[in-house]
């Protein structure tokens, strides 16, 4: 009983927390912001991001340092809630902190591939290591492929990893190599629903996760076809194969012609509903709106506090990057029109 | 107690006339412009002004640059202005520019003051260190580098396999470390990269030379310079604003009301050479305006009545006594009435006044609460402290019927005994048969309270002609006959014995106006002569209706019973008072028990009214302005230069 009710404490937490998101105001003063310090100084000065970007140099910014700030802070609030969480009643806590891994494994990879697997220790999140089940200090060692299978030597990445070892002078496939590692993650927190929900909040919560994989996954199709022109069987791999849609319509998607036909067919899945309901500025940009408008609608109204949690999260994530967009778009001197549209709110 | 009347004027001139009407329309501060394209019928060879306001840019330049050089302006009066147009413009320009360079030259100050101010900082952490900056900086071997890091990246430097790369802490911030590091000259670099990718941040001090010690207080020298100057920038501000104050509040009302006219230009179409304006007028203003206008050469209007012009929605000005107008400002909080639509201020400001008092009866509770409006409404110039005034009062006389001062309830008992020769209370609220006339009493406040509403709608919708709402809806006629009988049915049945719920008065004045209520669609259709009055489908129409009927006569019963919190609140205060003087007994002693009352009566007055005029608002929101308000009028806004409003 006082576990659950210690869990249903998420539900008021996480919506305190949403309270504190930008507002309107806050993007309207951040995009009328002139240079990149102004955005910094806004953020450190007036919004919820005070205590991440204590110590920044507001005169002094760049992406590299400031989005592993802001996405910190993510981290940070999740962990935040999950001392409400006393049993099983948080898988998502565990897919959070697998996510924050796999990012890890990936940047060391992406050094190694570049030949400099040393600076990864420059950019190693120490805050984050005690909530890590993996040891980051071992990925600061890592010279070559062999010493990641040994850093991360017992985890569940090893099998993974082991299937994309590079021949000698070849790089590892970062990419394919990101989007199997997601989905064994994906994967995990499927069963874990199984294994530790039942009854409607289990169906409730796969219902959820499975809505927000599709729209990831349109997001993902529409990118491919727009920007590298891949072909349906190209695609495929970098999708997660969990969402609601069948595989055949999944397949009818990814062997679209363009971008527009993909959107198109969308637009006749169960996803139209929704896609007719919103206001986006472009096709890339619609599932994305389309997964803001839903956790919007699950933070707001949902009892289960996992469901309110995972939407907390997705909401912070849109939200920090539109702070990166508008950073790069006050960067190269975009109107307050222009990045306006990059926006998704 | 109404809608003021108002004229739509239509002029019509030669374009070289325009500015004078529109400089005409503006002085007089009676005319609110409307669109003319609705009130005509073939606009074909219509075109709007589409001119740019060559006054708002100017305007707001110079607010902004009064903003920044922190000086006020103001309105003043223009009677004898005669300064052209372009004069203005040209004189804003020249003051603006002036104004901004003396700015710019103060921020430029301000922001060196704020670099010196940092580099001071910044070196005082190395002050004490014996250190000499000039001669580390002739080391021919190693670079130094002075600066801050994170502390989190101290941690990282003992896992990077270089043995140059080491740091050497002075001092510590919440956030950071400060101190140096040091690289061969040949490693410089390398080291500086590692360093960078650290996040390592250099003292943004060039040339650095000396001791720390030395360096700040040479700094404090220069602080010492940058603040005079400041100072005498500030001192050219003043000096210039001396000189032309007077001239600059001139000049700035006049481009106010450039800027305010010129957005009647928006209303003017032109039509091949001539222009069209329309708008409205207080009809009492009437002939004060056509004079006026007589005097301009070349130009045609005419006049006709609001209530002709109801399509095009005139301009609604609320006409009411001066303790009714303060109520004004709920019923524009909820949308003001349509021109041919009953004002409800008298309505609201009796009922609100009346339950407050009901609601929050205390003779000292009240004086506090009107005391407070009326520091509400003098010191900050808020519309609901004078609305609290007569709640208080209100408050007070109802207080003192209870006999109740500050939770005191035996406190009037002598005042009693004099007046009125009792020996207790006039009314005991807490006693058992008070407590049931205390609920009756709140149900016979709602029951008139709706029966008035209903009334109210009945005039309403007829003055609208809306025949279906006056003589079938659930607040017309037949609502009011069903209401009325139906209450007075079961009042005379249930209380006073006499057996008034017969067959032919349940059938005449119970079954029939439902039925009319039922058919009210059909019925209203046919009343107002509409030769389509058949529902398109009859089953739909009875399903819908029946459903319909269910919910008004569910509204009836729930919108009566609603009214029971007006008794509520009563024993709410009584229980509250009673909790407080508990707890102040409890606490005991004579210092520990005014304390415990005074704070109590504190937040009891404090919660009570903000529950009590949230309450009586929600009443007259819901139950009454539900039964005969519709508010969709719109405000009657004359074009008015801001120096004449205030």
């Amino acid at each position: 009983m006082s576990s659950a009710m210690a869990s249903n404490a998420i539900l008021a937490k996480a919506r305190a927390m949403y309270g504190k998101s930008l507002s309107e105001t806050d993007y309207k003063q951040l995009m009328d912001c002139r240079n990149v310090p102004e955005v910094a100084a806004y953020l450190k000065s007036r919004t919820c991001y005070k205590s991440a970007l204590t110590g920044l140099n507001e005169s002094d910014v760049h992406r590299g340092q400031l989005e592993p700030m802001l996405r910190q802070d993510i981290y940070f609030d999740v962990f935040a809630l999950s001392r409400y969480a006393k049993d099983k009643s948080l898988v998502f806590t565990d897919f959070i902190i697998s996510e924050m891994e796999i990012e890890q494994i990936i940047r060391c990879l992406t050094l190694l591939n570049i030949g400099r697997p040393d600076e990864y220790v420059y950019s190693m999140p120490l805050s984050l290591g005690k909530y890590a089940r993996i040891s980051l200090d071992k990925l600061t060692a890592v010279r070559s492929f062999d010493d990641i299978l040994s850093a991360l030597a017992g985890s569940k990445y090893v099998p993974v990893l082991k299937k994309f070892r590079p021949k000698e002078s070849e790089n590892v496939n970062i990419a394919l190599l990101e989007a199997e590692l997601n989905n064994l993650n994906y994967g995990m927190v499927m069963q874990a629903v199984d294994e530790s929900k039942k009854g409607r909040d289990r169906e409730e919560l796969k219902e959820v996760i499975s809505a927000m994989l599709d729209f990831r996954n349109i997001s993902r199709i529409i990118r491919l076809k727009r920007y590298f022109k891949y072909t349906g069987d190209m695609i495929k791999p970098f999708l997660i194969p969990y969402g609601k849609l069948s595989n055949k319509t999944v397949d009818m998607l990814c062997n679209a012609e363009s971008a527009k036909d993909v959107f198109e067919l969308a637009r006749s899945t169960y996803l139209g509903r929704l896609m007719s309901k919103l206001q986006y500025n472009d096709t890339t940009q619609m599932a994305n709106v389309m997964l803001s408008e839903y956790c919007k609608h699950h933070l707001r109204l949902s009892p289960n506090p996992t469901i309110v949690m995972i939407s907390y999260v997705y909401l912070k994530e849109i939200e920090i990057s539109n702070i990166i967009n508008i950073i790069e778009a006050t960067r190269y001197g975009l109107s307050a029109d222009e990045k306006e549209k990059m926006l998704v709110r | 107690m109404s809608v003021k009347p108002v004229k739509a004027i239509s002029i019509i001139g030669m374009m070289d006339k325009l500015d004078d009407v529109i400089q005409f329309c503006g002085n007089s501060g009676i005319f609110h412009p409307d669109d003319a394209i609705s009130f005509y019928s073939n606009t074909q060879n219509f075109v709007p002004l589409n001119d740019k306001n060559p006054y708002s840019a100017p305007l707001q330049s110079l607010r902004s640059a009064a903003d920044m050089a922190k000086l006020e302006i103001e309105y003043t009066d223009i009677k004898d202005f005669k300064e052209s147009p372009s004069e203005v413009l040209e004189y804003i320009e020249d003051l603006v520019a002036g104004l901004e360079k003396m700015v710019n030259s103060r921020l430029h100050c301000q922001q060196e003051i704020e670099a010196c101010v940092r580099k001071i900082e910044q070196v005082g952490h190395f002050v004490g260190n014996n250190l000499d900056f000039t001669e580390i900086s002739k080391c021919k071997y190693i670079a130094p580098a002075f600066g801050r890091i994170p502390k989190e990246s101290i941690e990282k430097i003992s896992k990077i396999d270089n043995p140059y790369v080491m740091f050497f802490p002075c001092t510590n911030d919440d956030t950071h470390c400060w101190g140096a590091y040091f690289a061969p000259i040949d490693q410089r670099s390398e080291i500086d990269r590692i360093f960078s990718s650290l996040y390592f941040e250099k003292l943004d001090i060039p040339d650095i030379t000396g001791t720390p010690e030395e360096c700040v207080n040479s700094l404090k020298g220069e602080l010492e310079k940058l603040k005079k100057q400041q100072q005498d920038i500030e001192t050219d501000i003043e000096k210039f604003w001396e000189t032309e104050k007077d001239k600059c509040m001139k000049f700035y009302t006049k481009l106010e009301e450039l800027n305010t006219y010129h957005a009647i230009r928006r209303y003017v179409y032109k039509y091949h050479k001539n222009f069209i304006l329309v708008g409205w007028i207080p009809a009492e203003k009437e002939n004060t305006f056509t004079k006026g206008l007589d005097n301009i050469e070349s130009i045609e209007y005419s006049l006709s009545d609001g209530k002709e012009e109801l399509k095009n929605s005139p301009p609604v000005i609320l006409k009411n006594p001066p303790f009714f107008k303060l109520y004004e400002f709920f019923v524009k909080m909820y949308g003001l009435p349509s021109y041919n639509e009953i004002d409800p201020t008298p309505f609201v400001a009796l009922t609100y006044t009346l339950f407050f008092g009901i609601m929050f009866g205390d003779m000292g509770q009240g004086f506090v609460v009107a005391l407070v409006g009326f520091l509400m409404w003098k010191l900050k110039k808020m519309e609901i402290g004078k609305i609290l005034i007569p709640c208080g009062i209100s408050g007070m006389v109802f207080g003192f019927i209870y006999g109740s001062v500050f939770g005191f309830e035996h406190a009037l008992n002598p005042v009693y005994k004099a007046l009125f020769g009792i020996d207790g209370k006039l009314v005991e609220v807490m006693e058992s048969n008070t407590i049931n006339m205390i609920i009756y009493g709140s149900v016979a406040i709602g029951v008139v309270t709706i029966i008035i509403s209903m009334l109210i709608n009945i005039c309403s919708s007829l003055k609208r002609r809306d025949m279906e709402s006056a003589f079938f809806g659930a607040n017309g006629i037949a609502g009011f006959v069903f209401y009325v009988s139906l209450v007075a049915g079961l009042v005379c049945t249930m209380f006073l014995n006499i057996p008034l719920m017969t067959p032919v008065y349940i059938i005449c004045l119970i079954v029939i106006p439902l039925i009319l209520m039922f058919m009210r669609e059909p019925l209203g259709k046919l009343s107002e002569g509409k030769k389509k009055w058949q529902p398109e489908s009859w089953g739909e129409y009875f399903m819908q209706s029946f459903f319909e009927l269910f919910e008004m006569c569910l509204s009836y019963v729930t919108n009566t019973m609603s009214f029971l919190r007006v008794g509520a609140y009563i024993l709410v205060h009584a229980g509250m008072m009673l909790v407080v003087f508990t707890l102040a007994e409890m606490v005991g002693g004579a210092v520990g028990y005014i304390v415990v009352i005074i704070i109590g009566n504190g937040i009891v007055m404090a919660l009570e009214a903000l529950l009590v005029a949230i309450q009586v608002l929600r009443l007259d929101y819901y139950e009454v302005f539900s039964r005969f308000y519709i508010g969709e009028g719109r405000q009657f806004s004359p074009v008015v230069a801001r120096q004449r409003e205030e």
